[in-house]
């Protein structure tokens, strides 16, 4: 019988009961979110919506022992640090990434993902820093992991604490973005026949083989996720990685074709996923297993 | 040989024969229960652990029922092999892959999964 | 007229030998039609984002074929029968097919089915 218990988070965290954004109070996805909050209510009585951000840990207090030994000497600090450089390095121009995103490195992470009225498409942090390269004439970044996931990280790191707030205008072509991240969410796929929700709504909480699945309010809060599995398969311990490298891992492991980092169905796969921790707290990058 | 011996003899060479036989059907009906366990642990395959718990098998998942009792549970091993072959039929939205429908398992490892499931 | 028949014989065997042939094994032409095929298929259930894993999929290692070298290679369905074919063992690469031809036609009508998946809370 794993037991379920509410976690006093550090000072990063909040200790509030806001579950759901005061803006944009009553739109499709704060309605979605508090829904699937509530869901969780239920499933895991004595966990707060806000205990959440540290996801299967929440649930289980030897594993929280685990998770709370990891985050002390924290693995993904060196790679931060590595981003904070390349961040604040000038680019040939004599430019910098300031240039593209401002001053306050605390209010960047938590502009995204947002919907771009103008290109009509839901645009990520890591696009931007993509597009930020290019368009001073630099060589992108490659949106999975190395120096992309560190400077995400480093931003990351610079809003922890931060509230997420992700806005669905109400704009026709940007719900239907939302509503396609939505779709995929609940769509069963892959030969193995499973949907995101399949393990992370109906079964969070539960066991596959070893591992506790964690639900999907708070499941954003934390990426870039500084993750156990890719630690040990690189020489360098470097275990830091994107969103979407999870997503691609995800629809790998009930063998269906990944969709490529940053497509269209990722993006729209964000949009709807991050909205579903509207509310809580930014706290990555975190170690998870 | 005396003629009592020679019946002897055959009497002892027709007990063997008949054992040797049976030995070898139990040997053959074993092999499809240990296939089976086989198939059903093997992660690439069944990967039964990775939702029930199953005697013999360590760390299992919790997100399936513990596969005890089967044959008052399924007295009917057809039944037992539909629910394997496709769980989908009993319930949509079950989370179990659809072995046989989606053909992550052949026919043949299907029977022989159901052999030892059937024996849990 | 003894002529005639032992031309006519030799044409009767010929046909027969060629068309026996034909029959007990596929050939290159088959193969590229099971191939197109396959890829109709492969790319019905893509255009619902429904293909799966290991039909196609240049990163997939699902599948073991061993060419006639004996090198193992792992790969998706599709590039495992490429193998096969390129060793002239038309008859694995069509077994190959098959099931990607058959994941296709399996992952566009999951997909379909899945059209109005959503929360059941």
């Amino acid at each position: 019988m794993r037991k379920y218990f509410s976690v006093l988070l550090a000072a990063s965290l909040t200790l509030g009961v806001t579950t759901v954004s005061a803006d944009n109070h009553g739109s499709i996805n704060n309605k979605d979110a508090k829904a699937l909050a509530d869901y969780f209510d239920k499933k895991f009585p004595g966990v707060t919506t806000n205990d959440l951000v540290n996801g299967a840990y929440a649930l289980d207090e030897s594993l929280f022992m685990q998770f709370e030994a990891q985050e002390e000497f924290p693995r993904y600090e060196d790679f931060v640090a590595q981003g904070e450089e390349f961040y604040n390095t000038p680019f040939k121009n004599g430019k910098g990434f300031a240039d593209c995103f401002g001053n306050d490195t605390s209010s960047i992470r938590p502009r995204y993902p947002h919907w771009d009225k103008k290109k009509q498409t839901v645009v990520t942090l890591e696009g931007d820093i993509n597009k930020c390269l290019t368009d001073n004439g630099e060589k992108p970044l490659g949106w999975k992991k190395g120096m992309m996931a560190y400077v995400s990280g480093y931003l990351s790191m610079e809003a922890r604490g931060k509230t997420i707030n992700v806005v669905v205008p109400n704009d026709p072509k940007a719900i239907e973005a939302y509503n396609k991240g939505k779709s995929h969410f609940y769509r069963k796929r892959g030969q193995l026949n499973l949907s995101c929700a399949d393990c992370h709504v109906y079964q969070a909480g539960m066991y596959v083989r070893a591992d506790l699945l964690s639900p999907t309010v708070g499941h954003v809060t934390h990426f870039p996720v500084f993750r156990q599995k890719w630690a040990g398969g690189s020489d360098k311990d470097d275990g830091l990685g994107t969103l979407h490298r999870r997503y691609g891992g995800c629809n790998k492991q009930v063998r269906a074709k990944p969709f490529k980092a940053q497509s269209e169905e990722y993006r729209n796969l964000e949009f709807f996923h991050a909205s579903m921790s509207n509310g809580l707290k930014f706290n990555g990058p975190a170690y998870r297993k | 040989m005396s003629k009592t011996n020679q019946r002897l003899a055959r009497m002892l060479s027709a007990l063997v024969i008949s054992t040797g036989l049976l030995s070898a059907e139990a040997i053959a009906a074993d092999s499809a229960v240990e296939q089976g366990k086989a198939i059903a642990f093997d992660r690439k395959k069944g990967n039964c652990l990775g939702c029930h718990a199953i005697e013999g098998g360590k760390l299992p998942g919790t997100i399936g029922p513990p596969l005890i009792a089967m044959k008052a549970r399924y007295p009917d091993k057809a039944k037992l092999r539909a629910q394997i072959y496709d769980a989908t039929k009993a319930n949509p939205y079950t989370p179990m892959p659809p072995f046989g429908k989606h053909k992550a398992l052949s026919d043949k490892e299907i029977d022989l999964i159901t052999e030892f499931v059937h024996t849990l | 007229m003894k002529k005639l028949t032992k031309l006519s014989l030799a044409i009767t065997t010929a046909i027969m030998m060629t068309s026996s042939l034909a029959i007990a094994a596929p050939g290159k032409a088959e193969y590229d039609k099971a191939v197109a095929a396959a890829n109709a298929a492969l790319d019905k259930a893509a255009s619902v984002q429904g293909e799966w894993r290991d039909s196609r999929w240049k990163k997939s290692t699902f599948v073991k074929y061993k060419t006639k070298d004996g090198k193992t290679i792992k790969s998706s369905y599709m590039g495992a029968a490429a193998a096969a074919a390129a060793d002239g063992d038309y008859a694995s690469a069509m077994k190959f097919l098959e099931t990607a031809t058959f994941q296709g036609n399996m992952g566009y009508e999951q997909a379909m089915g899945q059209k109005n998946a959503g929360p059941r809370l």
